[in-house]
């Protein structure tokens, strides 16, 4: 029942801040809305057991690409006023083909069939299950993705040392 | 293993060298690493050893490729390293140098497709920063920016295709992946899809057509070590990896992707080295040569097999050492620094110093494959290995593309032998014993791998 209750707030809060994301003018309250989405998703995995991708999307999502998205708008110095303006025909035009790409969408999941083995492993995205794999199966190639990390780094201290 | 470690190491080493004060003799540590490899290569030979449950796997050909790409480093190491040691980054140098070929040992060992895409990054991310190393110098930032981002694509494309593989067989090891194709033989059409992604990912990294339109901006603005390690090193471990993936998986044979990879093959080598006929610039020149060369080794993976991976060794070895030969002559020809090369540059170089015009001459008819050198058997086992297996396309193109090759070979030479020098230029061209040591080396080694070509294409034998 909580759990239910949950989706349902999550999905609600995912979907207005999506709505607003598109329709607020102001670039920077676009990027924050983006993050509340971006939040609300990641309680969509958090609800589906799997924590790591939860974890991940909120790390990666909402902390390092909204990061670099919000200095390319400080850098551009976009505002209000900076937004092109258009014309009636574009807008009618563009509200047409988003119209039917959304009809194409909902007419193939229509069709799409679903089907959900019912015996699956739910813990499977536990951080337990996948620490146990990472460092067992995976550990070589864990071990050495330390070393790409390392030569980025190395890279760019090389490139921006004068 | 071992070597992953040293070259792991050594890298490590470099990094705190600075900080800890030893970085004077950090160049002497990666020469020693590199022939304890080589020696514990030799050791070992023969020995099948899997590590971490089966992520990776060194067998004969692992070995033979990163004994002959260690050998080769150490060559070029001796050629170019003292160029390199002069300069105040070179601490950062031999730790990127290191990382990356650690990424090119695991692609010449990896049983798994994760280890074979952590090891075309960690080739690659280096290389980036390595082509662009001259920082002052706007075609060698060009060409990195060039380089990183066409780079960035193809590991993307490559994550694809391993992605829809993983999706076809649920698996990322190849020995699983091996049995499926044996016993099922049917797979779903992203198997298929997933396949050809990855052929175009390694093609990228080989420079063959049609993936080749930025070797030649790159090999022209980065500076002549990196481009020498990247031409010869970097297209070994790409066609060797691309070998190794049809070796394990569908057991000797490049099944019916073969049609795909003849088509690449046959006419990167006719496209290349017609489109090198053309060019001016020594380094342009040597590039679409390259593609063409590179189209030759694309051979080895058609044909498959044993007979294919000793044609694909003595081939990569003898044209890493012509290219070796050929960009040192270059790096000491073309020393002013304003890009605009030309062949002309070259002109009466016989007069000039006799050492530099003998050397080039060796490098170009070693890649030319006339008799004594080792080109010419590297030419011969490839195309003696496609006839034996029918595939007469490659053949003639093969023959065409060698005999268009061998057009601007000999124009080259000519321009070197029977014409005067510019009055501008400076007529004494001055060597010192090391330079001469170091191309007296190559020749000799080129011409006895020529004479003796058992010396390294017998070498696997499965």
């Amino acid at each position: 029942m909580v759990t239910e209750m949950m989706f349902y707030f999550l999905s609600f809060v995912a979907i207005l801040s999506a709505i607003m994301m598109i329709s607020t003018k102001n670039p920077v309250h676009s990027i924050l809305y983006l993050i509340v989405t971006f939040f609300a998703i990641a309680g969509h995995y958090f609800l589906l057991n799997a924590q790591f991708l939860g974890m991940v999307h909120i790390i990666v999502y909402a902390g390092a690409i909204m990061v670099l998205f919000l200095y390319v708008i400080m850098m551009l110095n976009l505002n209000e006023d900076a937004e092109p303006v258009k014309s009636k025909y574009q807008k009618i035009s563009a509200t047409v083909s988003g119209g039917i790409f959304m009809l194409v969408l909902v007419a193939s999941l229509r069709s799409a069939e679903v089907s959900l083995e019912k015996t699956r492993n739910t813990d499977i995205g536990l951080v337990n299950q996948l620490g146990k794999v990472l460092f067992n199966d995976y550990l070589l190639p864990f071990e050495l993705s330390s070393i790409l990390l390392l030569s980025a780094m190395i890279g760019a201290v090389f490139l921006s040392k004068k | 293993m071992l070597q992953l470690m040293i070259f792991g190491g050594i890298g490590l080493l470099a990094m705190v060298s600075e900080v800890l004060g030893f970085s004077r003799i950090m160049s002497l540590l990666f020469r020693v690493g590199t022939l304890v490899c080589i020696a514990s290569l030799f050791i070992n030979y023969g020995l099948d050893i899997t590590w971490f449950g089966n992520m990776m796997v060194e067998d004969r050909f692992s070995q033979a490729f990163i004994l002959t790409t260690c050998l080769m480093l150490a060559t070029w190491t001796f050629g170019f390293g003292r160029k390199i040691g002069e300069d105040e980054f070179r601490n950062d140098y031999i730790a990127l140098f290191s990382f990356s070929m650690v990424g090119g040992v695991m692609m010449l060992s990896y049983t798994n497709l994760v280890m074979l895409f952590l090891g075309l990054e960690i080739l690659s991310i280096p290389l980036y920063v390595l082509v662009g190393s001259s920082k002052r110098n706007l075609k060698s930032n060009e060409s990195a920016f060039k380089y990183f981002l066409m780079g960035a694509f193809a590991s993307g494309i490559m994550l694809f295709g391993i992605a829809f593989l993983y999706g076809a067989t649920g698996t990322f090891d190849l020995h699983q992946m091996s049995l499926q194709a044996q016993t099922g033989g049917t797979f779903p059409i992203f198997f298929h899809v997933g396949m050809v992604l990855l052929i175009f990912a390694f093609a990228f990294k080989m420079a063959v057509v049609p993936f080749h339109f930025w070797a030649p901006d790159v090999y022209e603005g980065a500076p002549n070590a990196m481009t020498v390690y990247m031409a010869a090193l970097v297209k070994t471990f790409a066609i060797a990896s691309a070998f190794r993936f049809f070796f394990l998986v569908f057991g000797g044979e490049a099944g019916i992707y073969s049609t795909l990879l003849i088509g690449m093959s046959a006419v990167s080598m006719l496209l290349g080295n017609i489109i090198g006929a053309v060019q001016d610039n020594p380094k342009r020149l040597l590039a679409y040569s390259g593609v063409g060369h590179a189209g030759f080794m694309l051979m080895a993976v058609i044909v498959n097999g044993q007979v294919g991976a000793n044609a694909l060794l003595y081939y990569s070895v003898v044209y890493s050492l012509s290219l070796f030969l050929a960009f040192f002559v270059l790096d000491k020809v073309l020393i002013h620094d304003d890009f605009y090369w030309s062949i002309g540059d070259f002109k009466g170089l016989a007069k000039r110093n006799p050492w530099l015009a003998m050397s080039m001459s060796v490098a170009l008819l070693s890649m030319a494959g006339i008799p004594p050198l080792g080109g010419f058997y590297a030419k011969l086992f490839m195309l003696k290995a496609a006839f034996t297996n029918g595939h007469y396309v490659l053949i003639w193109a093969g023959l065409i593309g060698s005999l268009v090759a061998m057009y601007y070979y000999l124009k080259f030479i000519i321009n070197m032998y029977s014409r005067n020098p510019d009055s501008d230029v400076d007529l004494n061209l001055t060597l010192n014993y090391w330079d001469k040591l170091v191309m007296g080396f190559i020749g000799i080694t080129l011409l006895i791998l020529g004479l003796f070509p058992d010396l390294v294409s017998a070498l696997i034998r499965f």
